[in-house]
């Protein structure tokens, strides 16, 4: 079996290849070439990184200037009959105020072609818990209740692929567990789902995959940690607890493994190139100095470390 | 045809807000009011003639293409800035049948409107000067007047925000000013497609004759149309014609430009 750059992925349904798209003398996302399947993908950068862009792209909304790029097997922007299996939640407040919130799922539905409209849209509202305040009019919604019906909207005409921008934005704590259960569940169903997200906590508690962009250039692809070891350049941080930080630490020194020392609040830190070769050196270490380990933690494998490593490289 | 008709009724809604209804048809009024006031205090032909030379000019040169302006470059202009483009156009539509339907649906907001104050325009005729025969052809051409106005603006009001500006002052220059003073052009005036439509139906067969009360009519409509013959049927075609082309080059754009800036 090939190896796969973890840009791509196997069984494609999304597609994309040498894509860029420029606004005048801006260029906003620069020759990217990635892939998405089933299940969520966090499409991760700082504000302006480009990532709404390529959302926008992939949803049919603007054009590439350049390079191919394929949903389900067909150019969004040549054949609409794709739209009866996509479904997206853009970041903007894209709802019609004038109507009630069962109406504007409805409305979703009838143009999608639904067989039953009420039915689905009933359905979909059901789904991200808006059936009380279905039928008010939106204008009088808070911010979160939009954005739920606006993901309602997305769900009703039951999409394999669904392009979620900034999804959770104005939901409160309990509505945020909700919708992040809600696309887990969707994505367990084999749906693809593409998050494009600047909040990290939130694409690392929904996405397993991330593609993170910076400067509309793709800066990396795959889990966190996957991405976190592509810096080869950059020593991992280790914090390790014990009962005599200064002993351990004083041992560690001069070991190849080991970049460097600090005890900093009675914590040891270490900076190591190698975390599979710390790992088997310190529990020897420990026994042989009698050293009590009560907590070994890398501390920059989350995804806040990497984005921070590809935003600042440091 | 569901979809069709989905969007029909969702942008019916969206014209026609509260605020911006009541605004259009007090304007749609103005005219009315204006002949009524004048009608009352002169004799029957002397309002007659107000009505065609000032009346028919200050409805279908100035309220009505007012109206359609507004409503046309709401029309997907409103989708554009309330961002609801999205939710429309990433949908199994065929950009046509988008562009049909937003163009059937504003219209008829804006004959509801603009034939609201037609008609009552026609009723301030018919108590000033006892006569009704003129109601039909008054509707007509709104109805014309509408269609052609909301054809263009809402192709404007899809690529520029700045449309309702772009519309009046189009209005103003080549609608009110240039085709008035050459009449080689006048025929691409679209208020006069209506004024023509209305030409046809209360005098069109008497057009050529210079004699009774058509004649008239026809002396007083010469120069309102600037060199533009009457005729309902033609003034159809032409507008059906300009609806074509807006259907198609709005299904062109959508294709082929960024649906969200």
């Amino acid at each position: 079996m090939t190896t796969l750059s973890p840009a791509f992925v196997r069984n494609p349904t999304i597609e994309i290849a040498e894509i860029s798209k420029w606004f005048g003398q801006k260029v906003a996302v620069s020759n990217v070439s990635c892939s998405f399947g089933p299940g969520i993908t966090g499409l991760l950068g700082p504000n302006g990184a480009g990532k709404t862009t390529l959302l926008r792209m992939m949803a049919g909304l603007i054009r590439p200037s350049r390079g191919k790029l394929t949903v389900l097997d067909t150019d969004p922007r040549r054949d609409t009959t794709v739209f009866q299996r996509v479904g997206l939640v853009p970041e903007d407040d894209a709802v019609y105020p004038f109507l009630t919130g069962r109406r504007f799922v409805e409305y979703g539905a009838e143009l999608a072609g639904v067989r039953n409209p009420s039915s689905a849209a009933a359905h979909a509202i059901t789904a991200v818990g808006m059936d009380d305040a279905a039928g008010r009019r939106i204008e009088g919604y808070s911010k979160g209740m939009r954005q739920r019906i606006k993901v309602a909207g997305a769900l009703v005409n039951d999409p394999e692929v669904l392009y979620l921008d900034e999804p959770l934005n104005g939901a409160d704590p309990v509505q945020r567990v909700r919708l992040i259960e809600l696309f887990h569940h969707l994505a367990a169903e084999g749906r693809t789902v593409v998050v494009s997200s600047h909040v990290l906590e939130e694409v690392e508690k929904m996405a397993s995959r991330v593609i993170a962009m910076v400067d509309g250039r793709l800066a990396a692809a795959g889990d966190a940690a996957a991405i976190r070891a592509a810096f080869t350049d950059i020593p991992y941080r280790v914090r390790i607890d014990s009962d005599v930080p200064r002993t351990l630490g004083a041992a560690l020194l001069g070991r190849e493994v080991i970049r460097s020392v600090e005890v900093i609040d009675d914590t040891l830190h270490v900076q190591t190139d190698d975390l599979g070769d710390l790992g088997r050196l310190l529990p020897s270490l420990a026994q042989s100095l009698d050293v009590r380990l009560t907590l070994v933690q890398p501390e920059d494998l989350s995804l806040e470390s990497v984005f921070r490593y590809l935003v600042h490289g440091r | 045809m569901t979809r069709f008709l989905a969007i029909i009724r969702v942008t019916l809604l969206q014209l026609i807000g509260r605020r911006r209804s009541i605004g259009l048809l007090l304007l749609a009024a103005v005219p009315a009011v204006i002949l009524l006031l004048v009608g009352l205090n002169v004799n029957e032909r002397d309002t007659e003639e107000f009505f065609r030379t000032v009346i028919l000019w200050l409805v279908l040169g100035v309220v009505v293409p007012i109206i359609a302006i507004v409503l046309g470059s709401g029309s997907l202009g409103d989708e554009r800035a309330q961002k609801t483009m999205s939710y429309l156009a990433l949908r199994p539509i065929r950009r046509e049948v988008i562009a049909t339907a937003k163009l059937l649906a504003t219209w008829l907001a804006s004959f509801l409107v603009a034939g609201a104050g037609a008609l009552l325009t026609a009723v301030a005729l018919g108590i000033t000067i006892g006569s009704w025969d003129e109601t039909l052809a008054i509707l007509v051409a709104t109805a014309v007047t509408t269609l052609g106005f909301v054809a263009v603006t809402q192709l404007v009001g899809y690529i520029t925000e700045r449309a309702v500006i772009i519309g009046l002052a189009y209005l103003l220059i080549w609608e009110t000013i240039v085709t008035s003073a050459a009449s080689q052009v006048a025929t691409t005036s679209i208020w006069r497609m209506g004024l023509s439509a209305y030409a046809g139906i209360i005098a069109g067969d008497h057009w050529g004759s210079a004699l009774g009360l058509e004649a008239r009519v026809v002396a007083d409509l010469k120069d309102l149309l600037s060199g533009v013959g009457p005729g309902a049927g033609g003034a159809l075609v032409k507008v059906l014609g300009l609806s074509m082309v807006s259907v198609v080059a709005l299904g062109y754009l959508m294709r082929e430009r960024d649906l969200v800036s």
